[in-house]
């Protein structure tokens, strides 16, 4: 016993099929089925989306983007159709507003903030007068043998 | 390292560790759904028991517990005893019936189920291929939808009803909805 | 009567965990040696002990002992021999257990190699170490043993996973927990070293092989993993961003700039106080994130199993280790200051600074990334997702900065560059990097990520190789030598820096592997039956035949496909395997692999009769990840030959 909608759905995959073998394409709305499921997240899954997940939920979901695909629904519709149902939680990429900000730009502020500090940071240690110019005298308390070694390494920083 | 670096580095090290704190605290199941507060959308199945098939609107006028389940699934069984004892007490009740869809799962299998755990005497709508459960924002079972008498969701309870769930959730709000 | 040796063996071995961590204490307290020397026998024979526990569960699996619960639900009857051994990690607990066996082997070693070299700070390492071991195995005993027996014994287990039983998948956990567990050390040095306010960078020159080789077990297990999700999960992708994957990378990323960034204070003295930092940040991440997804904090919406007596166990351990560390770090950290004498922004010194920039900003992205639904959850009533498309779009800018420094660091000279020196390492490279955007775009490269990792990767290449053979050359000139003889002597003479110009050169070759697949990938959605075929890039593809197969413990849906390009004809089978004890059917890709591109076909689910779906995806450029990834390993391998012999500097 089948619901309808299921029973329609199988006959239209049967009418898609020739009979025989064939050189076969894929139905040209797959990349639009693919372009949006690649974007929703699969419910129950931990960060995968509909359409690499193999969990059942994420099957049946990427059936009912194909029939509204197939019904000539757009991706923008398709998207509104799942996120009224399952909220922000389906968008694997969040969106760009409102407290969200913080994660778009909140890297790229880090990045600059964190330049400056370098900057500023340069600044400051350049200002610093400088003993010699020459190496730094070794460190304080190292045994013998660390001092031969850095001994070494000085003698041998010539190519 | 000076001052201001030493407050950031420990502030962000116990915000981290707050947050963990806190979220310990969240239960998983708490989703919220986006669809409480909005007209449930309709559906008209076939019934589990080959009967007339079950449609939503038919039941306006009338709070609806909509129940998600599968045979599949194992809370489901933890939840049966308390939804037969629901069904049993809510039996005289006129404002209030309850309906099951049974999900990605075959009419054999959920038949198999009533016989072993009982059966709540309700309708149950046959989802084989979980249109209406996507169509209703479910993630798993069980979860449960009340649908006031005009049509619109209340509340989304998401993992098996507790007993005493009825007095302690769902009546305030029906007797809350009566003189709004 | 296995598992009671084990169980008892884990017991005593967390009393002489207790002992490693008093003991030192108590000998630094009363000044006597004896207790620290105690403290260090305590080492050996927990790491003994350990060894003892987790053999005598491997051999619970081995005996098929169903009465301990653990094994009765990750092993069956049919489970093959090799899979049984290995599913002592395939669950929570063992996989715990595990773990604590590696810190105490790790424990062990250090006791063992750097005792008499470092007297000082070995008490403390001893201590810090033994309050580690000491956390995870009260961890194991109380709150996630896997000795526990069951009352009434089944006959049969419930089988390992289905998609555990892959080799892949059963060398991941090991290496990455070498990989997290190997971090113990440096850091145990470095917090001794704040301790005992030696922060003058022994800790550094003492933990090197440490380091490097945590570093690389990391590596190799995060690439194991994503091997494994590529052929075993059947999506034709190998990383998802998911927090598990996310839990790995970050100590990956802060480990990279701590590596860097510790060649400074090696020569220069300079950035103590950010090494210590960064060291600890490593070990924390790498802590923080097998924490995360075993304290249920970060977990799926309908995995509802998980005991809330271990994420507050969890959160503790975490709470003192992060305030024990980052404190004594905030405190002691003043008694550190270096002879900080930055001369020029245009020096290695500062390249350095500003790839660890980079690599901080790209950890703590992802960090965002990963904990801010978490965020959104706990302090609004709402849920958000963070997928890999937020990932492309912020991460990968970021780490192509990060590529252009790579070309930059190790070119670029000590203290200051004049300019004519700019001029002559970079402007060949730049113009050869700007040259190869007209190419790319000819090759079909449109996005802009991909036109500048491109014209990255050819920059960064052309430094590294006109460094090579530029010194190469002069080293002909000089001793007289053939190229190859130049090119071994030069290496052997300083294996660091030609190591780390190998693991460069592994890097851009996953880098044209990630742009490749990424950017090229194809892929074809569709039902076939016996006899029908399909045209795939320069591919004819066959469906000859399906049927089944089957082995101990599964059954399968096999179809043969037969591929076929000029002068190459090749047979792939796709399964899809239902294991016994399992109802989950799992996808066994059928891959083809040439350096040019992987064909790679999965079998879907029947339609009708005789009529399957299939997913076929060409994927281009997509072994040069793995192959890298190996180029890597060699690069680090070779870092580790030379020991503390000082470095050589270059041109």
């Amino acid at each position: 016993m089948k619901s309808p909608a299921a029973a329609c759905l199988l006959a239209a995959l049967l009418l898609a099929l020739p009979v025989g073998a064939a050189t076969r394409d894929e139905d040209p709305t797959e990349a639009l089925v693919r372009h949006i499921a690649k974007d929703l997240r699969c419910a129950v899954c931990q960060n995968q989306s509909v359409y690499e997940s193999n969990s059942d939920l994420a099957k049946d979901m990427l059936r009912v983007i194909r029939d509204k695909v197939r019904e000539g629904q757009s991706e923008g519709v398709i998207r509104d159709y799942f996120h009224q149902r399952y909220g922000d939680y389906i968008y694997l990429e969040p969106t760009t507003g409102g407290m969200n900000r913080l994660l778009w730009l909140g890297p790229f502020v880090g990045l600059l903030a964190g330049g400056w500090a370098l900057l500023a940071a340069m600044r400051k240690w350049r200002a610093k007068p400088t003993a010699t110019p020459g190496n730094d005298p070794p460190p304080a308390a190292p045994d013998a043998a660390m001092q031969e070694r850095i001994r070494q390494e000085l003698e041998q920083m010539r190519l | 390292m000076n001052g201001a670096w030493k407050i950031i580095l420990l502030g962000v090290v116990m915000a981290i560790l707050g947050l963990f704190a806190l979220g310990l605290e969240n239960d998983p199941r708490n989703i919220p759904s986006p669809l409480v507060n909005r007209p449930a959308s309709d559906f008209t199945a076939p019934a589990l028991n080959g009967g007339q098939p079950v449609t939503l609107s038919a039941l306006r006028g009338k709070w609806v517990l909509v129940n998600f389940w599968g045979s599949w699934c194992v809370s489901c069984v933890a939840e049966h005893p308390y939804l037969m004892e629901l069904a049993q007490k809510t039996k005289s009740r006129p404002d209030f019936v309850m309906i099951g869809v049974d999900f990605r799962d075959t009419p054999a299998a959920a038949r198999n189920f009533l016989a072993r755990h009982g059966n709540p005497g309700y309708p149950h709508a046959m989802d084989p291929e979980q249109k209406i459960a996507i169509d209703w924002g479910v993630y798993g079972a069980p979860e449960s939808y009340l649908v006031d008498p005009g049509g619109t969701i209340r509340m989304k309870h998401t993992g098996p009803l507790f007993p005493g769930w009825f007095e302690a959730r769902a009546l305030p709000l029906m007797e809350g909805g009566k003189t709004p | 009567m296995w598992i009671e040796i084990a169980h008892f063996a884990t017991l005593l071995a967390l009393f002489l965990s207790l002992l490693l961590f008093g003991a030192p204490l108590a000998g630094m307290r009363w000044n006597n040696m004896a207790w620290v020397r105690v403290g260090r026998q305590a080492a050996f024979w927990a790491c003994a002990l350990l060894t003892l526990a987790s053999a005598g569960l491997i051999i619970s699996f081995m005996t098929h002992d169903f009465s301990v619960k653990y094994v009765a639900e990750h092993a069956s009857l049919k489970l093959p021999t090799f899979y049984l051994a290995t599913a002592m990690w395939g669950g929570h607990e063992g996989s715990l257990l595990l773990w604590a066996w590696f810190l105490s082997l790790f424990v062990a070693i250090a006791a063992w190699r750097h005792w008499d070299t470092h007297p000082v700070s070995m008490p403390w390492v001893l201590s810090i170490l033994g309050a580690l071991q000491v956390g995870f195995l009260l961890l194991v005993v109380f709150l996630s043993s896997p000795f526990v027996r069951l009352l009434d014994p089944p006959l049969d287990g419930r089988d390992l996973n289905p998609l555990l039983q892959d080799p892949g998948m059963v060398f991941h956990p090991p290496f990455l927990y070498m990989g997290y567990v190997g971090f113990a050390i440096p850091y145990a040095f470095a917090m001794a070293a704040l301790i005992t306010s030696q922060g003058d960078g022994e800790w550094i020159l003492a933990t090197r092989r440490w380091t490097l080789f945590s570093w690389i077990m990391l590596t190799i297990g995060i690439v194991f993993g994503a091997y494994w999700a590529y052929y075993e999960l059947g999506w034709g992708g190998y990383w998802a961003w998911d927090p598990v994957e996310n839990a790995s990378f970050m100590p990956w990323l802060t480990g990279v700039a701590f590596l860097h960034s510790v060649m400074v204070q090696e020569r220069r003295r300079m950035f103590k106080t950010w090494n210590l930092f960064l060291i600890i940040t490593t070990f924390a991440l790498s802590l923080l994130g097998t924490f995360l997804v075993r304290s249920g904090v970060l977990s799926s919406v309908h995995a509802f199993a998980t005991d809330p007596g271990r994420g507050v166990y969890i959160l503790m351990f975490m709470t003192v280790l992060l305030l024990f560390s980052f404190g004594l770090l905030t405190t002691k950290s003043d008694q550190l200051q270096g002879a900080t004498q930055l001369e020029s922004p245009w020096s290695r010194e500062f390249s350095f600074l500003v790839n660890n920039l980079f690599l901080v900003a790209g950890a703590c992205t992802v960090l965002l990334g990963t904990l801010y639904p978490l965020a959104v959850e706990t302090l609004s009533s709402a849920k958000v997702s963070v997928g890999a498309p937020y990932y492309n779009k912020v991460f990968i800018p970021i780490m192509l900065g990060m590529l252009f420094l790579m070309g930059v660091g190790p070119c670029i000279p000590w203290r200051a560059a004049s300019k004519r020196h700019l001029r002559r390492e970079f402007l060949v490279p730049a113009i050869v990097g700007i040259a190869g955007l007209p190419a790319a775009w000819m090759l079909g490269i449109t996005h802009p990520f991909g036109l500048a990792a491109l014209a990255l990767v050819l920059f960064v290449s052309t430094t590294h190789l006109r460094d090579v053979t530029g010194n190469v050359r002069l080293r002909m000139a000089r001793d007289s030598l053939s190229a190859p003889a130049a090119l071994w002597r030069m290496v052997g003479r300083n294996q660091r820096r030609y190591g780390g110009m190998l693991v460069h050169f592994g890097i851009l070759i996953m880098v044209a592997g990630f742009v490749g697949s990424g950017l090229f990938q194809e892929e074809r959605n569709l039902f076939l039956s016996p006899g029908d075929s399909l045209r795939l890039g320069d591919w004819n593809l066959t469906l000859e035949s399906m049927g089944q197969t089957a082995r101990r413990n599964w059954q399968a849906e096999e179809a043969v496909i037969r591929a076929e390009r000029p002068g190459e004809t090749v047979t792939l089978k796709p399964q899809k395997r239902v294991y016994n004890e399992h109802s989950q059917p799992t996808t066994e890709a059928a891959i083809h692999t040439t350096w040019r591109e992987d064909l790679y076909v999965v079998l879907g689910d029947p339609v009708k009769d005789g009529v399957w779906a299939f997913r076929i995806y060409r994927n281009p450029l997509i072994a040069w990840i793995w192959f890298g990834s190996g180029i890597i390993t060699l690069g680090v391998s070779l870092a580790m030959l030379q020991g503390r012999r000082p470095q050589r500097l270059s041109t």
